[in-house]
């Protein structure tokens, strides 16, 4: 009897196999090819016609016309369907939140955001649209004001909390004084330091909330992501409250259960401030930390949707029957750093044969699979910040090998070149662990071979390596940051931030950057920031502190009946539009 | 007995004490810290972090830290989880009924193959049986756990399609037959190892044993075979093996790391590895004591049960 189960079983498998083959194979491309190209495209067509981008801001739907479903940046044939209410979609997720509490988590996924919306949010091209609040105010639209510097926010009418309470200014205010209590232990990516920068929060209605800065301050878009309720935290220790694990919310889902080590649900909500979403009745959370797990998970159809596939396992994956893959370039970016106090690296030649000597694109398309666009920019295509012109600098190992022989550094022994007794020859550091990344140190490690330049490889564990890294105990590191959407170049650059007062771990003293950072911080007519940082990266493109290696994709696997998943390139998260997500029956 | 018994638990106390002064100093020896994870993300400042530190009372010396820490444990205030602000208590109790099923049934299973595949190996040397047991043994002691298990998962559930591949219920269902289904794979893997492992002590154990002098005299007085190999040769030989299977069975509340995280189990090793990562102190504390705790406990266990075997051992 199991023989013949078996067998039938594998027979149909095998069916499923080669009849669905080549239709997901072909999706796989259109999405590697289509996707992030499409999205890079907008940006550069933005940024060419000087469009500024918060202009776009107000095509978000208002509420009343929203129940046409929004055209997905990533379009496929099938979403032409009409969407359906119902179903719980089950998701495997790489990792359990520590708190569902936008401002007390510490991971960079944020699970919570399905749960939570705030006043605005960032968009799958990322671009700031309006959630909770009417627009995204700007200099333009009157909703910021200077001296002092004054933001005012209009809240959308008839906004309920999940439990059915209203939701007004009150909440934004009670939000900005729960998060500068000094005794509230701040989480993490929620921690903008622009809270600390306000002034007062004045509600003169229910619907109107306006904060007064103590200075200029350009990042004020990257707040208030999350609202907390104070009919329910006020005068409570929001540090342990267990509000924490299920939290009352006003996004498109609440929490129903939250089970440690295993799962959580979570349920349509009811107050929800569309009408008629969000169209899934529920998701469940399953906390899959295995990679592999999750893949047999989504095989078995015990899960539906998995994130943080590999890029290695996409094309398989892609073959399995009814199983959709998507992917998107997020605003993160792999580099190479040198380090300033190594007199050797101080040396603009030394610096630039790194940038002609590294092969980016035969690396992205041998070690990465050509699954990863090559970086010239620490800003992302993504952003309005990009400067698409700075300095770009070509692969040429001869150019690099006469830039050196130029600069005096002639070949000595091993082939390493040196000037006076000094070789160039460097400790390399990143991450122990991250397997493909360490098998780009090791290329790049040969291509620097080709010019005359040692590196010496020599990895810490993670949470070691940043400890590492700012005690400035490193010739050149490898790594990756992440940003929001705001561009926040400024805390790995500029002078004044070296550690342990910033990110400049690369311990960089240059004055010109310095000052342009230090205006672009204060600059809040975008179109004047803009020209600041693009200053700025045409700076870093000529000075070669970093050299930007790759843009990162982020990649999901989900059931191909899920429709209208839009994945999100910031830590907005890929569940900022859950509400528009519906299951084919 | 009864005396002796109270004795020996009370001895427990400052052997635990100092456990837990050398591990909370080989904690504190993790480079990095709890807030290392606030140096990657841009948006923090170090005064910010600073502040962190003193909230958190990571600024005091270190065995002033140790003192507020026993103070309060001995209180059975066990502290809040650096990560997820909930008292390290409940992160850490609420992991072990899970721990304890899987591992339970993982030893108990393990136990069930072990005894008589090393009785019946070491009664019957050299025969086919015998082989096989060892040639298995083998296999399991050298089979990476991981690759194991995925191995059965996707033969089980994503081929064949009889259980479920990962997770402890079946959301919404959790029905005894559902806990059991979910129980085969990751009790089947954990327990090969176990079971592969005592194999070897139960026929190392009675091989010696019958070959002593008195089993040839318990067979010359016409003793049923029967009888010789359970009344004298398996007692003697249990002792050796009940040594082994305690500090095993210590782990009952430990967890299985590489198990659990295959089949997303919600047990104490996945808590382990993941607070040992975020280095989360007082969760850490919270399980390494549980652990040391146990391991005390089944030593002492196990030092009562020689008294049941061997008429000779005697505690005053």
């Amino acid at each position: 009897m199991p023989t013949d189960r078996a067998f039938e079983t594998s027979l149909e498998r095998a069916k499923e196999f080669l009849g669905l083959r080549r239709m997901n194979r072909r999706d796989l491309i259109r999405f590697v090819g289509g996707t992030s190209g499409l999205a890079v495209l907008n940006v550069y067509i933005s940024a060419c016609t000087g469009q500024p981008p918060a202009a776009a801001a107000p095509t978000s739907a208002p509420p009343t016309s929203a129940a046409v479903p929004p055209t997905p940046a990533v379009a496929t044939q099938a979403t032409a369907g009409q969407p359906v209410t119902g179903g719980v979609l089950t998701i495997g997720y790489d990792a359990e939140p520590d708190s569902l509490n936008a401002y007390t988590t510490r991971l960079f996924a944020s699970t919570e955001s399905g749960i939570h919306e705030g006043l605005i949010v960032t968009n799958d091209k990322m671009e700031y649209v309006p959630n909770h609040a009417e627009a995204v105010p700007t200099l333009e639209n009157g909703g910021v004001q200077l001296n002092p510097m004054r933001v005012t926010y209009e809240l959308r009418p008839d906004l309920k909390w999940s439990d059915g309470q209203p939701l007004t200014s009150e909440d934004v205010k009670f939000t900005w004084q729960a998060i500068v209590n000094p005794n509230f232990k701040r989480g993490g990516f929620n921690f903008g330091e622009g809270y600390d920068l306000i002034e007062k929060v004045d509600t003169p209605d229910p619907r109107t909330a306006i904060l007064t800065f103590k200075g200029n301050y350009a990042a004020y878009n990257g707040m208030f992501r999350a609202l907390l309720p104070k009919h329910v935290l006020d005068g409570k220790d929001i540090n342990t409250d267990p509000f924490n694990r299920v939290p009352v919310s006003n996004g498109p889902m609440r929490v129903k259960e939250w089970i440690s080590g295993q799962y959580s649900q979570m349920e349509r909500n009811p107050f929800y401030r569309v009408a008629g979403r969000p169209y899934l009745d529920g998701l469940t959370m399953k906390f899959l930390t295995a990679t592999n797990t999750r893949i047999n998970q989504l095989q078995t159809g015990e899960v539906q949707y998995i994130n943080q596939v590999p890029w290695d396992r996409m094309e398989e994956i892609a073959q399995f029957p009814g199983v959709a893959i998507q992917s998107l370039v997020v605003n993160s970016w792999e580099h190479l750093d040198f380090n300033f106090r190594n007199p050797t690296l101080q040396d603009l030649a030394v610096r630039q044969a790194f940038a002609m000597g590294i092969d980016k694109k035969s690396i992205a398309e041998k070690v990465l699979q050509g699954k990863v666009p090559v970086a010239d920019n620490v800003v992302t295509p993504l952003s309005w910040a990009h400067n698409p012109n700075v300095t770009k600098w070509e692969y040429n190992v001869e150019k690099a090998r006469q830039t050196l022989e130029n600069a005096g550094w002639k070949a000595g022994s091993g082939g390493v070149r040196e000037k006076g007794g000094q070789r160039l020859s460097f400790d390399c550091v990143t991450y122990a662990g991250d397997a493909l990344r360490e098998r780009v140190q090791q290329v790049i490690q040969a291509q620097m071979r080709e010019v005359g330049i040692e590196l010496r490889i020599q990895n810490y564990p993670p949470n070691t390596f940043f400890e590492q890294v700012n005690d400035g105990k490193f010739d050149i590191k490898i790594h990756r940051w992440i940003s929001s959407a705001e561009p926040g170049f400024a805390s790995f650059f500029a002078s004044d931030r070296m550690p342990p007062r910033g990110l400049n771990n690369v311990f960089w003293d240059n004055a010109e950057i310095s000052k342009v950072f230090d205006e672009a911080d204060r600059e809040v007519d975008q179109n004047k920031r803009k020209e600041l940082l693009f200053r700025a990266q045409d700076i870093l493109a000529r000075e070669l502190p970093t050299i930007p290696l790759f843009y990162r994709p982020n990649v999901i696997a989900t059931t191909a009946k899920l429709k209208n998943v839009r994945m999100n390139p910031t830590n907005d998260g890929d569940m900022w539009a859950v509400a528009d997500w519906y299951l084919e029956r | 007995m009864g005396a002796y018994l109270t004795r020996r638990a009370l001895g427990l106390i400052p052997m635990l004490i100092a456990i837990s002064a050398i591990v909370f100093g080989i904690l504190h020896m993790i480079p990095g810290g709890p807030l290392a994870v606030y140096l990657e993300n841009p948006y923090i400042t170090p005064e910010q972090i600073e502040r962190l530190r003193q909230q958190l009372g990571l600024d005091q010396p270190l065995p002033v830290q140790y003192g507020l820490w026993l103070k309060a444990f001995v209180l059975g205030d066990w502290g809040y989880s650096f990560v997820s602000r909930r008292p390290a208590v409940d992160v850490v109790l609420e992991r072990v009924p899970a721990t304890v099923q899987l591992m339970g049934a993982a030893f108990v299973l393990a136990g069930l193959v072990a005894l008589p595949l090393g009785i019946l190996s070491a009664l019957r040397q050299y025969s086919k049986l015998d082989y096989f047991a060892t040639a298995s043994a083998f296999f399991g002691i050298s089979m990476p756990v991981f690759w194991f298990g995925l191995m059965l998962q996707l033969t089980f559930a994503v081929w064949l399609g009889w259980l479920p591949s990962a997770g402890m219920i079946e959301i919404g269902d959790g029905s005894l037959v559902d806990r059991l289904r979910h129980l085969v794979l990751p009790a089947t893997v954990l327990s090969l190892l176990y079971a592969a492992r005592w194999t070897r002590y139960v026929r190392a154990a009675m091989l010696e044993v019958i070959n002593q002098d008195y089993i040839r005299v318990a067979r010359a007085k016409g003793l049923y075979e029967r009888s010789v190999i359970s009344n004298h040769a398996l007692r003697n030989a249990l002792i050796p093996v009940i040594t082994v299977v305690a500090v095993d069975v210590a782990a009952l509340f430990s967890g299985a790391v590489v198990t659990e995280k295959v089949f997303a189990w919600p047990g104490m090793g996945q808590l382990f590895v993941d607070s040992v990562l975020k280095v989360d102190y007082t969760v850490l504390m919270g399980i390494l004591m549980v652990g040391s705790a146990a391991v005390l406990a089944f030593n002492l266990v196990a030092d009562v049960l020689y008294v049941a075997l061997d008429p000779r051992i005697r505690y005053e």
